[in-house]
């Protein structure tokens, strides 16, 4: 609750800041520490206890689960508006509206990740997306750009509808919207079978938000066009925010075990996912969209925790969101600095003799890959093993070996960027120097101290959820 | 705390020289090389002594929730390879002096760092924590071979990542479905691992087999999962090459006799005669290929398939005295390839050349130089007295009882072993001094301590070959 009025006070100050003529580097330090602290805050006391918490209980509910996400989202926020330097530098305007946007986002998905009633999941989705939008098209003189915002809309639009016809379908065949009720509903076993239609449209319309198949096709399109300061945000916070909720959903509809036949389907949606994700990103020659059809596959390895769901299981979900979010925002900063000296990246010559250029930014670009294609001993590997684990645990031999075989093709594209750093010789012509502020470095330090410590020291996070 | 020590020193010189820059990074390099070779010799010398008692295991709680611990443990064999690597890192190091390599303090980090790994992956002993160290070593000397390698680098070492990567991946599958059938205890320690996996069914067995197998196979190599090697030893600086021949190769041989032995037992035993047929094909087709090649180094590559499939055909013939002899040879082996491959870097620095057809007459100019050639070619070849034969003859011995046939065709490698190797001294050193070989500078001083510590220790092994027997 506390991050829910922290947050929303702190977009309303960023947006406000315009009028006012506050220097922008000072609205992002105002926001960042009131999201750090609302994180830090969360983190160390758990939820303020208020009186009013009784009367709402039945819309949001902060438990275990949603305060370690809502922090995970707030504190993954916090590293994007930090690493907004480069974007801010080409935008004239509306700075101040563009990070409460992103503010206002964040405020969406903790609605998502704590809520107890299907109407407040509609509203979280809605608040999260619509700021996605606007955003996705701030580059508004740029023609791609604004094809990604028009196409981000027009499907996000049209999931909307499929997810208010699922939430219908299923308030009709259990005659409630609260979660737990449904969920002792299904257990009862009496719902009708408008039920299942109903749970398969919220899975068409979760499939979406995550970029899961069959859902993914706008992905790369509107990941090129967005700007990459907005790209970072939606392949590492919006993915988290959205499984989070499809988790904490399928939690509480199946306390009794998921059936079997949702359970294949599920598992035959992350298998295609994680497939098509890899081998689309083996052909790519763009950068962004190569690190889009990443995000799909990562996508499908998540969406396994979600195929066996189960509470235990929660913590597997939330050590493989903070994995591959730290090692893309890794490497989305590292992609953003060179951006803004090339003024746009293209395909991987871009990437040519960095490691001379820049031995840090490319230390941090490698080790970010290399925990993106899931090596030791970094904190990628060992979300992908726990997620492997699952499904061996629960005799899906199948899916494990599936996950096994993308795992080494996604070595392949990976790599690629690293050779370009480290083997390859700039071209001749190549004269820029990357250079970034202390703080936008001092980020990407804490992001690579994460992205090993998390790896050896896994059981710090997964116990403590 | 002495093993933890050992295994955590390399990691944090690999630290301390990322930061340095200047001249003196291969000296300090070279003296942090040193101190874990210390450490190791002095595990070595009390390795019976009961002051050692509680010092040769440790043993933590790392990952709980997934049942993971941070166990090491130090045994006769374990002892044996981390010996190799500690004594050869410095020696590596010390051979790279000579070479004007672009960021020394990043070549020296990833050698350390790789050190790292290759002491994780003997000392584990639990199957995630060898799986981590199995990966972490590979990283490693992937960038050596990428950053400082020669034409062609981009492709090779990719194919040689992705290779040697899909190996471990599948390993991580057998892991995990051997995990998943345990019924001692949800966790990866060695003991219950094994125990899990003996109690499989055959044909579960032989799924977790495969699935090892393909693993160490490719890291060996074992024939027909060789493809990489050649030109990934060819493309490599010198430095690459010694790592991955000298000792990464032993992690595959290593794997093969702790852990595939015992996991899958029955499948062992059920399958062990097609790969010793598998690695006597690869002894006879590498020899062959080997006398084919004019390019000395990859010459060296194919001679050293050649020597390793009979170590395979060794440990998979299953019987004591193949995997000791397996074990020995590892060692030798491990000594004479530096030992080759640093006598053709001193020639191809000279010359800048690898033909052989090109060379010729070098011991006119370079006596002191001829003497040690000899010696570790000798070595290689397995003439008596060198380290060579003693595991040469345990190894033949072993296949020989496994299989007479197999045995004689296994037996040849030693003599087309000589064909090729003679021939290449013959053409290299002898006869008559052309325009590049005319005026080929003798050896300097950090030259002579790297051949003079191998030469040593080839005779040293093969005149005593008890230092390394009592300790299997």
């Amino acid at each position: 609750m506390i991050a829910l009025v922290t947050l929303s006070i702190a977009g309303l100050f960023s947006m406000v800041s315009g009028i006012f003529n506050i220097n922008v580097k000072a609205v992002i330090a105002v926001l960042a520490l009131l999201l750090a602290g609302s994180a830090g805050f969360l983190l160390l006391n758990g939820d303020l206890n208020l009186d009013w918490d009784e009367a709402i209980q039945s819309m949001v509910h902060f438990d275990g689960f949603a305060i370690f996400f809502t922090v995970l989202i707030v504190a993954l926020s916090t590293t994007v508006l930090l690493l907004s330097e480069h974007y801010m530098a080409v935008t004239e305007k509306y700075q101040g509206e563009f990070l409460s946007l992103v503010v206002f986002s964040a405020v969406g998905m903790i609605c998502m990740v704590s809520f107890a009633d299907l109407s407040m999941l509609f509203i979280g989705i809605e608040i999260m997306s619509v700021p996605l939008y606007i955003l996705a098209g701030s580059n508004k003189r740029n023609l791609l750009s604004n094809e990604s915002s028009l196409k981000y809309f027009l499907m996000g639009a049209f999931t909307t509808g499929i997810l208010l016809m699922g939430v219908t379908l299923v308030y009709g065949a259990t005659n409630s919207f609260n979660t737990q009720m449904i969920g002792s509903a299904i257990a009862a076993g009496n719902a009708s079978p408008l039920l299942f239609l109903g749970v398969f449209f919220l899975i068409f319309a979760f499939s979406f938000k995550i970029s899961a198949f069959p859902f993914h096709f706008w992905t790369p399109d509107v990941y090129q066009g967005a700007p990459t300061w907005i790209t970072s945000f939606m392949s590492t916070v919006v993915k988290v925010a959205g499984l989070a909720g499809f988790f904490r959903l399928f939690s509480a509809f199946f306390v009794a075990g998921i059936p079997q036949n949702i359970q294949l389907s599920l598992a035959i949606i992350a298998s295609i996912t994680i497939t098509i994700g890899t081998i689309s990103a083996v052909f790519q020659t763009n950068i962004k969209r190569i690190l889009a059809y990443s995000s799909i596959s990562h996508a499908g390895y998540m969406l396994i925790s979600i195929v066996f769901v189960n509470k235990l299981y929660a913590s597997t979900l939330l050590y493989y969101t903070l994995a591959y979010s730290v090692s893309s925002l890794a490497l989305f900063g590292v992609m953003m600095t060179i951006e803004s000296k090339r003024g746009s990246i293209q395909n991987m010559d871009t990437f040519n003799g960095f490691a001379k250029k820049n031995s840090f930014l490319a230390f941090v670009a490698a080790l970010a890959l290399i925990s993106m294609a899931g090596i030791p001993p970094t904190s990628g590997f060992f979300a992908k093993f726990s997620v492997l684990k699952l499904t061996v645990d629960s005799n899906y031999l199948w899916l494990a070996i599936v996950g096994v075989i993308n795992a080494i093709i996604g070595i392949f594209y990976y790599f690629k960027l690293i050779i370009s750093m480290y083997f390859k010789q700039a071209e001749e012509n190549d004269a820029f120097v990357y250079n970034n502020s202390i703080v936008y470095n001092f980020v990407l330090v804490l992001l690579v101290v994460v992205i090993i410590g998390a790896g050896v020291f896994s059981d710090l996070i997964i116990k403590s959820f | 705390m002495l093993l933890l020590t050992l295994l955590f020193l390399p990691l944090f010189s690999a630290i301390v020289l990322q930061f340095l820059s200047g001249e003196l990074v291969k000296k300090i390099a070279l003296f942090l090389s040193l101190i874990p070779l210390g450490l190791s010799l002095y595990m070595a010398f009390n390795f019976n002594c009961p002051c050692m008692d509680g010092q040769l295991a440790f043993n933590q709680p790392w990952i709980e929730s997934l049942g993971v611990n941070f166990n090491l443990l130090l045994d006769g064999t374990s002892l044996l390879l981390v010996l190799l690597t500690t004594v050869l890192t410095p020696l590596i190091i010390l051979s790279s002096f000579k070479h004007d390599y672009e960021n020394p303090s990043r070549l020296y980090a990833l050698i350390a760092a790789m050190q790292f790994g290759l002491l994780g992956v003997f000392l584990a002993h639990d199957c995630f924590l060898f799986y981590v160290f199995w990966e972490i070593a590979l990283i490693p000397v992937y960038f050596i071979c990428g950053i400082y390698g020669g034409e062609g680098k981009e492709k090779v070492t990719l194919k040689f990542f992705i290779y040697t990567i899909l190996g471990s991946l599948f390993m991580l599958v057998g892991i995990l479905y051997v995990y998943s059938k345990s019924k001692f205890g949800a966790d990866f320690s060695y003991e219950a691992i094994v125990a899990s996996g003996s109690a499989l069914s055959i044909s579960e067995q032989t799924f977790v087999f495969v699935m090892f197998f393909l693993a160490f196979a490719i890291k060996m190599p074992i024939f027909p999962l060789h493809t990489w090697q050649p030109d990934t030893y060819t493309v490599s600086p010198t430095v690459g090459t010694m790592l991955l021949s000298g000792i990464m190769l032993k992690m595959g041989v290593f794997g093969a006799i702790k852990w595939l032995k015992h996991i899958a037992p029955d499948a062992f035993i059920a399958y062990a005669p097609y790969v010793v047929v598998l690695s006597v094909i690869g002894i006879v087709y590498a020899s062959i290929l080997a006398i084919q090649q004019s390019d000395a180094k990859r010459l060296v590559a194919y001679s050293s398939i050649a020597h390793v499939g009979l170590i395979a055909a060794g440990v998979f013939v299953n019987s004591n005295l193949g995997s000791e002899g397996a074990v020995v040879q590892m060692i030798n082996h491990g000594i004479n390839v530096v030992g080759m491959f640093f006598i053709l870097d001193i020639i191809e620095r000279r010359t800048k050349t690898r033909e052989i057809a090109s060379l010729g007459g070098i011991i006119n100019s370079a006596p002191i130089f001829a003497v040690f050639f000899v010696i570790i070619m000798l070595g290689n070849i397995a003439l008596p007295l060198t380290n060579g034969f003693v595991g040469e003859f345990m190894l033949l011995k072993s296949v020989y009882d496994f299989n007479v046939w197999l045995g004689a065709l296994a037996g040849l490698s030693v003599i087309l072993g000589a064909v090729y190797t003679l021939r290449t001294y013959q053409r290299v050193m002898l006869g008559d001094s052309n325009a590049l070989t005319a005026t080929f500078p003798e050896v300097t001083t950090s030259e002579i301590i790297v051949l003079l510590v191998i030469s040593f220790l080839v005779i040293l092994l093969g005149v005593f070959p008890q230092v390394v027997l009592q300790l299997i």
